[in-house]
């Protein structure tokens, strides 16, 4: 009998199969708010709304990050991405983006909290921390992202932190509270995809080691499908991404693809990948071979 | 302008506004809703339920944020 007909008395393969799918299925719990979907995508750089909001559907998100601006005078014609995008149905993750110092950026976070405070929106207790060190790489200042990490911790945000891929860094970065390390796979919307695979086994080692359930997410750099289904199967808890979308030349098939990737990539990660071989190891069973008839 | 207007601040540029000046009458004159912004005042985050009843001084320096697409 082969093994794939093998009896189960016990029922373990039903159980183990029911198993894997309820897991599958388990909400991340990231601070105080839970997502379903393992991809959480950026609202930015859509060629319209209308594209965006396609792209949200087809990605099954629901958790979109958004960024915090101001408000332009006198132009009450101009629309309001908030009239597109149903804060009953997403949890908005507002980001500091485009802040260059810890003050500027905890001054961000305070107004992205006020707004969604106004919304009602689950969003209002957690912040995609983001401060940048320099303009061309888009790099995270380390200094001070850790200082705005202490100070949005200690005014009770969650704190969702974009790192690079610097395995010191992010373990200083959960100590001083963040709900989430987010490492960079490579610079924001370069699409270079993961850059430094090595790095950030070890932060995932560094940071889920002993506290498994500790949200690390891969953030910025991401190309295609196959970088998001890599990041899922290296263990990453979720997949955020923007310009890969945003930017393709089909946003909505793409918005689609990512979402598959993350699946697969999540499910790969927990079916357990067979160990890498040198040498070959034969699929086919090795006897019963018909013989030559002429040997 | 006359005697009972103010000059804000607004987002980098200077605004003449009408004394006294609640946070909502600021927004009616500069034809904006409440709903999906922030607005600070000198530094100071102002709460949604403040809007009707926070008077803007001569001279504050405003911010008016809202959300815009972002990743």
């Amino acid at each position: 009998m082969s093994p794939e007909n093998a009896a189960d008395p016990a029922g373990t393969d039903q159980t183990r199969v029911a198993t894997s799918q309820s897991t599958l299925g388990e909400p991340l719990q990231i601070g105080r708010n839970q997502i379903q979907s393992r991809l959480i995508l950026g609202s930015g750089r859509y060629d319209s709304f209308e594209v965006m909001q396609e792209s949200l559907k087809a990605s099954g998100t629901d958790a979109v990050t958004i960024a915090i601006r101001r408000e332009k005078l006198h132009d009450s014609s101009s629309r309001n991405i908030l009239d597109f995008l149903d804060t009953s149905q997403f949890t908005l993750l507002p980001n500091t983006a485009g802040c260059y110092d810890a003050t500027t950026a905890v001054r961000c976070a305070r107004m992205g909290r006020e707004i969604l405070k106004g919304l009602e929106n689950p969003g209002k207790d957690w912040v995609k921390l983001e401060v940048l060190g320099d303009s061309q790489t888009l790099l995270p200042d380390p200094i001070e992202t850790l200082k705005a990490t202490e100070l949005l911790v200690a005014d009770g945000f969650d704190v969702l932190v974009y790192t690079s891929d610097d395995p010191i860094l992010a373990r200083r970065i959960k100590e001083a509270g963040a709900a989430s390390v987010m490492p960079a796979a490579s610079p924001i919307g370069s699409g270079l995809g993961i850059l430094n695979p090595n790095s950030l086994s070890i932060i995932l080692d560094t940071l889920k080691g002993s506290d498994p359930n500790y949200p690390v997410i891969i953030d910025a750099g991401i190309g295609t499908a196959s970088d998001a289904c890599l990041a899922m199967e290296m263990g990453f808890d979720a997949v955020l991404l923007n310009s890969a979308v945003a930017r393709s030349e089909q946003p909505v098939m793409m918005a689609n693809a990512m979402s598959l990737a993350v699946k697969a990539g999540r499910m790969a990660k927990m079916g357990g990948r067979i160990p890498k071989s040198r040498f070959g190891s034969a699929s086919s069973p090795e006897y019963g071979v018909i013989q030559d008839r002429n040997p | 302008m006359n005697s009972t207007d103010t000059t804000a601040t607004i987002n980098g540029k200077a605004t003449t506004l009408p004394l006294p000046c609640t946070i909502v009458q600021m927004l009616q004159k500069l034809e904006m809703k409440p709903r999906g912004i922030a607005v600070e005042v000198d530094g100071e985050l102002i709460s949604h339920d403040k809007f009707e009843t926070f008077c803007i001084s001569e001279g504050s320096s405003i911010e008016i944020v809202t959300f815009v697409g972002g990743g």
